[in-house]
This record gives structure tokens, C-alpha cells and sequence, in this order.
């Protein structure tokens, strides 16, 4: 009998081993080889600030792979691995990444650099006036501020000036580079700024229905009214009631389109537009990239202005 | 092959593994004995209910969890006992109730969908210090109270009405044992996950029951596998990238198509 059982006992540990085995050289590339800073970011639009303000002087990951959401993500051992092996890592805090808050103090004590974007703007509490009433009474629960900073141009630029300021003090003899990597990306945003405030100027109605509250610093920016048809989290199920009182809203205020978003089901907004004969469109929160996306070629960048183009339309803007 | 031992989650991970490891089939064991394997399931669907209200509360959800699946253990063991209702029952009414419960909970706060599938199927690398203190610290109990009433659990399991001849409190014993449960599914949750912890208190037990020994050796055979299939699911998840959980108990249920082909060639 005791024969048996080391048999069975030696047949899972050499399981075992041959996973240790098989993946030998994986482990061994998580080594970055080159001489740049390596850099991990939570979720994709930091890593693409990340990406324009340090260029060639660091190699970038994005922890979150492309088409998942960062509300649903766990890193896994792996991932952990390479943010071990980093040298600074950026998150964006106030629930999106969630898990980044978790592992944190471990990175620290690993020594890598880490770096909550969120210090750099200023929040906005998650806004309770839009919610419908009985999502009002779970408010404690949810985050006190609202993540979605990165889809403010003006936000995006002061996040992209602390990446920028992170860097330096990582990496000094690369300041200059930095600096002029930062001026690029500024200049480009802050045209981004100035094309959103004008096109979104004059247009025959500022209300619009998202399927999730991830636009309200947009919406501050550029005086949008704003309706979700889930709440803060992207997922979530609204309730028949919500949902009724949103198909009243449309036909009220004669909404056009219903915005749903590109990393989650259109279903309730197709729910929603055939209630009221609506039509349906994206507004991407660009909280991760889907491999239609990369192979497109769209970045932060486009995606921002793909966003500005379904807005003006939505709104009847002139 | 220790490196992965220089990252603090995986020592953290390997030590509550192992924690779980040696209690889970010690107490599924008796479970198993008395055709009360789905009471595991059932526990672990009844803990997600804790983990929501933990959530909510903002208390560690391991500790609401073993509040609430106490309570529930409590409750299905008194149903159990009065026989008005069938013990299998008792266990399908506990088990899907408990989770339309939890989705309730979790429905009307969307914050946590986020965190469901950390519990639903465990997560190392998310583990804390604490949970795993927590855990440790839940685990000795349990492995104190086996230790210590090993004799009478024994006797309960195999024949109620014997214990009860032997002048055995056999309710309070049943109650015992039913709440060690409890806290084995409260403990093994964070790593394997409320959907696998049944698996991890049953396949290493069936496993070593096929070698058909005496009680005792059955129960040292079941701990030596599961401890195996933890360690090398921890190792093959972490170097292959593969959840956890899921790795551990494919490797349990593994030893278990072992066991059993190496002793049927016996004849």
C-alpha cells in the first residue's frame, strides 16, 4: 500500500516539476534585459501617458490585459511577478483598479516606486445626485470619489505631468527627454481640451444617457447632464424601475442616442433605445484597448476624439 | 524551483494552503463517512452570504463568513435532527437559497462585483497578512477540536445510535463537528474558493478511501494527499499561470483516478 501511494505521490510532484521546468525561460524573461526603466501601470490610459511622456527611455506594461475591465480584474502570481519587477508603477486608485490597493504594500517593501495617479487632480465625490433613489441609500458603499480622471483632457495632462515628474526622479540624467516628451503630449491634449469645449458649445440638448458613471468629469468640463443606466460599476444590473424611469427620461427630453460602452454588452442600451426609438452608440471610457482597437490603430488619443464626434452628433451640436 | 518562495504572497499562499490542506479532508473525512458530502457545498454557498454582509459592513468577509455559516450550520443540523425535513433537502434548500441571498446582496451593491470572483474562486495574490494569521489561527482550532474529541466524532459518524448507546451526547456532537465544518470552508475560501472548497473536503478523502484501510490511516493517507495536490497546484499555478484553486483540486481528483486504478489491477 505505502508503495502505491508514493507512486501516485511521484507521479503529482513530477507534475510539479515539469510545470517548474516548462516554464524555466518564461520566469527568467520578467529579467528586463534592456537598459530601460521598466514601468508597469495599472490599466491602459495610464500606461499610454506613461508610454508618450517617458518614449524610449522605459519599456511599458500594462497590468490589465487589453479587453478586460479593470473593475473585474485580479492580477495574477505572474502579474504580481512583474510588477515586482519594476521600477515604478502607476495606478489610478478610487476603485478602478482596485486590486492595485491591495498589493501596494508589498511593492513597496519590494522598493518599486508606486505612484496613485489620483494624487495629481482634483476629485470629484461620486456623484450621489444622479443616482435613482434606492441606489442613494447604498452610497456609503460606494467609493467616495470618482475614478474615470483620465477622460478629462485638462486631468489627463496634470496626470501626465506627475508621470512626468516621476520619471525625472527615477531617472534624472533622462530629464530633459522627459520634459520634452511631456511639452508634446501637453500640447496635444490641451488641443484636445479646446476642440471638446468648442464642438461642444452650442448643441440642441446637454442631457445624455451613458450606460455608466465613468463620464462626469467630461461631463463638469464641458457642462454635460449626465444619466447612467447602471450605476458606478459597468456591470452592474439596473433594476426594472431604473430602467423605466430612464425610457421616460428619453422620450421627455427627446434623447436621441444611448451610449453603451465597448469592454461591456450593449444589451441594456439596446434594451433601453428600442423602448424609445432611440438609436444606439459607443462612448468608450477607454479603460482598456480591445484587439480590434490596437489592430485599428486607436489610442487614447483617437479614442478621445471618436467619443467627441458621438457626442456632438447625440447632442445635435452645431 | 524555491524561487517562487522569495514573493511574500506565495509564502503567504503556502502557508494558509497548507493550513487548509491538513483540516479540510480531516474534517471532510467524517463528512464523507456519513453520506454528508454536499454539506461542505452547502456551507460554502451559505459562507458567500457572510462575504456579501462582510463587504457591506466592512468587516473582514472571513469573519462574517464563519459567523454566518455557524449560524447556518446550526440551523441545518437542528432541521437535520427533527426529521421533519429530509437531510438532502435541508442541504439543496440551504445551499441554493444561501446563494440567491448572496446575489441579492451583491445585486443591490454594485461595488462588489469586483470582488465576487476573488471568493467565488479564490485568489492568492491578494491574500493579506491578516487573513492569513486568520487563518492559521482558525485552523488550529479546528485541528484541536478533531484532535481532542477524534473518539466520539469518530463513533457519531459511523453509527448514531451506537454513540448514542455509549452514552455519547450525539446532538452536541453533531453540532460540533457540522460547526468545525464551517469554520474549514471559512478558512479554505480566501485561496480555493467558495465553489471548490467541496472538492477539497471530499476528493482527497475518496482518494485514500480506496486503499480500504482502517479509519485512522484513511485519515492520515486523505491529509498526505491533499497537502500534495496543494503543493504542486500551488507550484503548477504559479509557474503555468493557471488559477489556483482549480489546479489544486484537478490534481486531487487526479490522486483519486489513481487510488482507484491502482487498486483495482489488485484484484
Amino acid at each position: 500500500m505505502y508503495k502505491k501511494i508514493t507512486i501516485i505521490i511521484v507521479i503529482i510532484l513530477g507534475l510539479a516539476l515539469a510545470a517548474v521546468f516548462a516554464s524555466r525561460s518564461k520566469v527568467n524573461n520578467f529579467v528586463p534585459k534592456s537598459a530601460k526603466i521598466s514601468v508597469t501601470a495599472s490599466f491602459y490610459p495610464l500606461a499610454y501617458f506613461a508610454e508618450q511622456v517617458g518614449g524610449d527611455r522605459v519599456s511599458i506594461q500594462s497590468i490589465t490585459p487589453n479587453g478586460t475591465e479593470p473593475h473585474d480584474f485580479e492580477p495574477t502570481p505572474q502579474d504580481i511577478i512583474t510588477l515586482r519587477s519594476s521600477r515604478v508603477f502607476f495606478y489610478n486608485g478610487n476603485g478602478v483598479d482596485a486590486w492595485a490597493d491591495r498589493v501596494q504594500p508589498e511593492l513597496i517593501v519590494g522598493g518599486v516606486k508606486v505612484v496613485a495617479v489620483s494624487d495629481a487632480v482634483s476629485l470629484m465625490p461620486t456623484p450621489v445626485e444622479q443616482m435613482v433613489d434606492d441606489e442613494r441609500e447604498d452610497k456609503r458603499i460606494f467609493n467616495q470619489f470618482d475614478p474615470h480622471i483620465w477622460l478629462d483632457p485638462i486631468r489627463a495632462r496634470q496626470i501626465a505631468e506627475l508621470i512626468r515628474d516621476t520619471l525625472i526622479v527615477v531617472d534624472p540624467s533622462g530629464a530633459d527627454y522627459y520634459r520634452g516628451q511631456f511639452s508634446d503630449l501637453s500640447g496635444r491634449l490641451t488641443a484636445l481640451d479646446t476642440d471638446y469645449t468648442k464642438s461642444l458649445a452650442s448643441c440642441a440638448t446637454r442631457d445624455v444617457i451613458v450606460s455608466h458613471y465613468a463620464f462626469n468629469y467630461v461631463a463638469e468640463r464641458y457642462n454635460l447632464k449626465l444619466y447612467a443606466i447602471a450605476g458606478m460599476s459597468p456591470e452592474a444590473e439596473p433594476s426594472a424601475k431604473h430602467l423605466a424611469e430612464l425610457t421616460r427620461l428619453v422620450k421627455e427630453k427627446n434623447i436621441t442616442t444611448i451610449f453603451f460602452e465597448t469592454l461591456v454588452s450593449p444589451r441594456l442600451a439596446e434594451t433601453l433605445a428600442k423602448e424609445t426609438g432611440a438609436v444606439t452608440n459607443v462612448l468608450n471610457p477607454i479603460e482598456g484597448l480591445t484587439s480590434e482597437d490596437l489592430s485599428a490603430g486607436k489610442n487614447y488619443e483617437t479614442i478621445m476624439r471618436d467619443n467627441l464626434s458621438a457626442l456632438t452628433t447625440a447632442m445635435l451640436c452645431q | 524551483m524555491l524561487e517562487f518562495l522569495a514573493y511574500d504572497f506565495m509564502q503567504r499562499a503556502l502557508g494558509a494552503g497548507l493550513v487548509i490542506a491538513v483540516i479540510a479532508p480531516m474534517i471532510g473525512l467524517f463528512l464523507v463517512v456519513r453520506r454528508y458530502s454536499y454539506l461542505a457545498d452547502t456551507l460554502a454557498h451559505v459562507s458567500l452570504v457572510g462575504v456579501a454582509l462582510g463587504l457591506i459592513a466592512r468587516i473582514n468577509p472571513i469573519i462574517s463568513a464563519l459567523g454566518v455559516a455557524i449560524v447556518a450550520a446550526w440551523g441545518i443540523e437542528r432541521l437535520r435532527s427533527s426529521r421533519r425535513l429530509f437531510g438532502e433537502s435541508v442541504l439543496a434548500i440551504f445551499l441554493s437559497g444561501s446563494l440567491a441571498i448572496a446575489l441579492l446582496l451583491m445585486g443591490a451593491n454594485q461595488r462588489f462585483n469586483q470582488n465576487l470572483f476573488s471568493y467565488l474562486f479564490g485568489s492568492i495574490t491578494t491574500v493579506t497578512q491578516w487573513d492569513v494569521w486568520l487563518i492559521v489561527g482558525l485552523g488550529i482550532v479546528a485541528l484541536i477540536g478533531v484532535l481532542f474529541l477524534y473518539k466520539e466524532l469518530f463513533l457519531v459518524s459511523l453509527n448514531e445510535d451506537l454513540a448514542a448507546a455509549e452514552g455519547l451526547r450525539v446532538p452536541a456532537l453533531n453540532l460540533f463537528m457540522i460547526m468545525l465544518a464551517a469554520v474549514t470552508i471559512a478558512v479554505a475560501m480566501r485561496i480555493v474558493g467558495v465553489l471548490l472548497i467541496g472538492a477539497l473536503m471530499v476528493i482527497p478523502v475518496t482518494a485514500a478511501m480506496q486503499f480500504k484501510s482502517s479509519f485512522k490511516v484513511t485519515l492520515v493517507i486523505s491529509v498526505l494527499f491533499s497537502i500534495i495536490a496543494m503543493v504542486a497546484g500551488l507550484l503548477i499555478s504559479f509557474y503555468l499561470d493557471l488559477p489556483t484553486g482549480a489546479t489544486v483540486v484537478v490534481l486531487a481528483l487526479l490522486e483519486l483516478i489513481l487510488s482507484g486504478l491502482i487498486n483495482q489491477t489488485k484484484k
